[in-house]
């Protein structure tokens, strides 16, 4: 019984967020039109309501106008609150900026900005979809999202809701906002590609000179006794041995257990031939990227392997 | 979570408003509870002058418990609505006293009850000037409430906020004018208060005190011919039962108004001042009434329970004695004592059956009449307490006395001569104000007189104004002024008096006419006179022609308001209502601006530019023609986007 309830409750709820998706189409950004407002009373609403009420009653019984003249002051009362808590988000535009890149298991910090031609809407609560949501202040707050999953996701619904001015009707809207971010596999080097690693590093680097230090050396890389005698800043350079070879081709590691691993393996790996300004390449079971080095061509990389 | 600062100014107002409400129902306290509630607002000032903690909820309950147990011992004579508004107060002082930012629910819930609480206050008070405190205290609730849901301390616009008052007033106005009235769905218990004006039981001494008091009793407005002062005695109650004493009125039963034959000659209403007693106030022989009054049997109006709050009712009645009904016999009763009385009174009666022949009645009332003149009977406001055979002494010592002793010895004298007779208490005459637009009756002008019985009839006599001629003259206020010449030093106070509150008591008139008695019979003659209107500026195929006529003014008027534009700016003026140009834009950059905003409407901006090109620098008038039907289009594809 319980179970099918909770069904039937699923369902309702699935039918009203269809509905809300038709009839607001996804945009970059997103003006707080009419046709996106709801407004409904609180409970402090349905109570100050009842009051009113209460009050005609009273004063019908004791025949006292003044205490009806109360009570319709009351309802008008709450009845300008409705168009005082829509006016109080109407026109408001709302857009996202694009996030930063994350990985597994951090936090997504997402900007969003609220622009309207006068004033900005006040007592603002906003959160995601089903959350309750949190007070704002200023036209740049700023939401946060636990990214749990690895790929390339649109932002949830974004709820925005005010009870002002009276706290007797909330006036909400969901948006949906045409923003994704990228969630890459947190890299984490498997114990064979760390072995692997050790065992190339004691022979691949041989010391190659010195020259002067420019901001941004390693402080590890400084030669110290020099700079204690002679107060000046070296840095020794090493050089590869074997010269690399011109092209790196990662694929997963099939002695690794899990397929995510794999992907952390090959996420680790890549970041560090990128900062050894190795040259390299992916391939996939069905994808494959292209020879290629420098920031963007680590994104590319990291980006293929969130979405497979 | 409230901000400090917003929590600490909402804090003032809510304690500012419980002030006001602790002063508002100050007549239904009493003394030990007043005390009580000012102690906890002492203490609430001190917590917000400390900064101190909140009370805690434990220590609170403690208070309320040993608050509620104090109350509920009194209960009996608190009445059932002063226990409530007790509680009601008590639990939001504590409320108050314990209130943290952290908790909203618990200010909301506080707000609301402020709201219930003065809607009681409305229930103890219905003049203008505590009904002007209570709405202002309704002001400061709703900013509290306001507070409490901002973020920051906002700065009030008073332009908007006039604006916005003005227009929830209007609305209010409406929806009291316009909402079905009701009529009681249920008796509620009333509040209990001491009595005032006349009283069940006629002491002389109570009497005194009356006629020197300057509170109003009720005011009357009459809508046709008004009876002149003479004539104006209104009927309040019946004493019919003499202990010696003092005379006593029983509790009268009400009983459906005998339709009688007599046309109506006075049309009035009434709105009198709260009393906590039954009867009302009418004149003559009532013939028609409204629903909230009745009529018994004497004739007189009452209510169905005590009149608590200012009540407005409407009587049609004429001038002429009243319908006896009902045992005759008990306007007989008389006490054992005052020989001398009775031995007057067997004399009287012997020299009126030697009179005449005409009926007995009448005659031994003229012989009464004539013994006062004879013997030299004075009025005084002050002769002095009666004691022992109060009528003996009255009516062969002293010969000194005011209405009630007069009347009380004269239906002493008709009842031991065997003719049914009784003592009727109202007020007599009254002073015309606002330009005789109503009149206006004080405690002062409380009365005494005679009613006897004879064939059928119960005749009025008053004997007191035999003997002070004075009291049946009509008096305005303004004369009035003339009269304070010799009393010495309060003369100045008196005069301020008049000229300070009698505007303030006009103003307090019209606000009982026109909003505390405004009930369904009102609301429907307030109907019927728009649709006399209606009806009167109505010709029925010429609607459009006002309709026409109205928009004309109203487009007159706008257009004489404000300077007209000139040709260029009225062709862009849709645009520029949705965006403003800068003072250094051109119009031809503003375009360019539109054009980037709307990629869509490019097209549209850069043939709007062209035309507007060619009509200013080539001169060509068509250019301007076209342009304007493009602007049209251009502001509803702009619309359609924008929704």
């Amino acid at each position: 019984m319980k179970a099918m309830w909770t069904a039937i409750r699923a369902r309702i709820r699935q039918r009203i967020w269809h509905w809300l998706d038709q009839r607001t189409p996804l945009t970059a950004e997103q003006l707080l039109r009419q046709r996106v407002l709801f407004v409904f009373p609180t409970r402090f609403g349905f109570a100050l309501l009842a009051l009113v009420v209460l009050l005609y009653i009273l004063g019908t019984n004791y025949q006292n106008n003044l205490v009806i003249l109360l009570g319709y002051l009351l309802l008008v009362l709450c009845i300008s609150a409705i168009l005082l808590a829509f006016l109080n988000l109407h026109h408001t535009t709302v857009k996202a900026e694009v996030p930063a890149d994350a990985c597994v298991g951090d936090t997504v910090h997402i900007l969003l900005q609220l622009r309207r031609a006068s004033g900005l809407p006040q007592a603002l609560v906003l959160g995601w979809q089903e959350e309750s949501g949190v007070l704002v202040t200023g036209s740049c707050p700023l939401l946060t999202l636990a990214a749990a999953k690895r790929g390339y996701h649109p932002i949830p619904r974004l709820k925005l809701q005010s009870v002002y001015p009276f706290g007797l009707v909330r006036c909400w809207s969901y948006v949906r906002l045409d923003t994704k971010y990228w969630v890459f596999p947190t890299p984490r080097l498997s114990k064979f590609s760390a072995q692997q690693r050790l065992d190339n590093s004691a022979n691949r680097e041989e010391w190659s000179g010195q020259r002067q230090y420019q901001p941004g050396d390693a402080w590890r890389q400084l030669d110290w006794k020099r700079f204690s005698r002679q107060q000046q800043l070296l840095v020794h350079q090493y050089a590869a041995v074997n010269q690399p070879s011109a092209e790196v081709w990662l694929s997963p590691d099939a002695r690794i257990d899990t397929f995510e691993a794999q992907l952390a393996d090959l996420a680790a790996r890549a970041q560090l031939l990128e900062q050894a300004a190795q040259p390299f390449g992916l391939r996939l079971a069905q994808q494959e990227v292209a020879i290629g080095s420098g920031p963007a061509h680590l994104r590319q990389t990291l980006q293929a392997l969130a979405l497979c | 979570m409230l901000s400090p600062s917003l929590f600490q100014a909402l804090q003032w107002r809510l304690w500012l408003f419980q002030l006001l409400l602790w002063a508002l129902l100050l007549p239904a306290y009493t003394s030990w509870s007043l005390a009580v509630f000012a102690l906890l607002l002492l203490a609430k000032l001190w917590q917000l002058y400390r900064n101190g903690k909140a009370w805690s909820l434990g220590y609170s309950n403690l208070l309320a418990g040993g608050m509620l147990l104090a109350l509920l011992l009194s209960a009996r004579e608190l009445g059932v609505m002063h226990l409530m508004f007790h509680f009601l107060l008590l639990a939001a002082v504590l409320r108050l006293l314990g209130l943290t930012p952290q908790r909203r629910t618990d200010v909301v819930q506080l707000i609301w009850v402020h709201y219930f609480l003065l809607a009681c206050a409305f229930i103890l008070h219905q003049d203008l000037w505590l009904a002007a405190i209570v709405l202002a205290a309704f002001a400061l609730n709703l900013y509290a409430q306001y507070l409490t849901f901002c973020t920051q301390l906002p700065q009030l616009n008073w332009h908007i906020l006039s604006r916005n008052t003005l227009l929830v007033m209007l609305f209010t106005g409406v929806l009291f004018v316009l909402f079905p009235r009701l009529p009681p769905l249920w008796q509620l218990p009333g509040a209990k208060m001491t009595q005032t004006g006349l009283s069940d039981n006629l002491a002389p001494g109570a009497v005194s005190r009356l006629l020197e008091s300057e509170d109003l009793a009720f005011r009357v407005r009459f809508s046709g011919p008004a009876p002149a002062a003479s004539q104006r005695y209104f009927r309040a109650k019946v004493y019919d039962v003499f202990d010696g004493s003092n005379w006593r009125a029983q509790r009268l039963q009400p009983r459906p108004l005998a339709s009688t034959d007599t046309l109506a000659q006075y049309h009035y209403t009434v709105v009198a001042e709260p009393h906590q007693q039954y009867s009302l106030f009418s004149i003559g022989q009532v013939q028609r009434h409204s629903q909230n009054a009745m009529a018994t049997n004497e004739a007189l109006l009452v209510t169905e329970q005590p009149l608590s709050q200012r009540l407005s009712y409407q009587v049609s009645s004429s001038i002429s004695p009243i319908k006896a009904s009902g045992n005759i016999n008990r306007y007989l009763q008389l006490p054992a004592g005052n020989p001398q009385s009775r031995a007057l009174a067997q004399q009287l009666s012997l020299n009126a059956a030697n009179a005449g022949t005409a009926a007995s009645a009448t005659l031994l009332v003229q012989q009464i009449s004539e013994y006062f003149r004879q013997q030299q009977f004075r009025y005084s406001l002050t002769p002095g307490e009666l004691s022992g055979a109060q009528i003996d002494q009255f009516l062969f010592e002293r010969k000194l006395g005011f209405c009630s002793h007069y009347a009380g010895a004269t239906v002493f004298l008709l009842r031991a001569a065997g003719i049914p007779a009784r003592l009727v208490g109202g007020y007599l005459g009254g002073e015309w104000q606002d330009d005789g637009a109503y009149l206006q009756v004080l405690q002062k002008d409380a009365h005494a007189w005679v009613e006897y019985y004879q064939q059928g009839q119960w005749l009025s006599f008053d004997p007191t104004a035999l003997i002070e001629p004075a009291l049946l003259l009509e008096t305005l206020s303004d004369d009035n002024l003339g009269d304070f010449a010799g009393a010495g030093g309060d003369w100045m106070l008196a005069k301020l008096r008049i000229m300070v509150l009698q505007p303030l008591r006009d103003l307090d008139y019209y606000w009982s006419m026109w909003v505390l008695s405004f009930d369904s019979a009102q609301q429907q003659s307030l109907f019927g006179q728009l649709r006399q209107w209606q009806q009167a500026l109505r010709v029925p195929s010429d609607w459009w022609l006002w309709l026409l006529f109205s928009t004309a003014v109203a487009g007159a008027w706008y257009g004489l308001r404000r300077p007209r534009p000139d040709a260029t700016r009225r062709l862009f003026l849709p645009l520029l209502q949705l965006q403003p140009k800068a003072a250094n834009q051109s119009y031809q950059q503003y375009l360019a601006i539109w054009s980037e905003q709307q990629p869509a409407l490019t097209a549209e901006f850069n043939a709007l530019s062209q035309y507007y090109l060619r009509w200013q620098f080539a001169g060509e008038a068509a250019a301007y023609a076209e342009a304007r039907p493009l602007v049209r289009q251009l502001l509803k594809k702009l619309k359609r986007l924008r929704s």
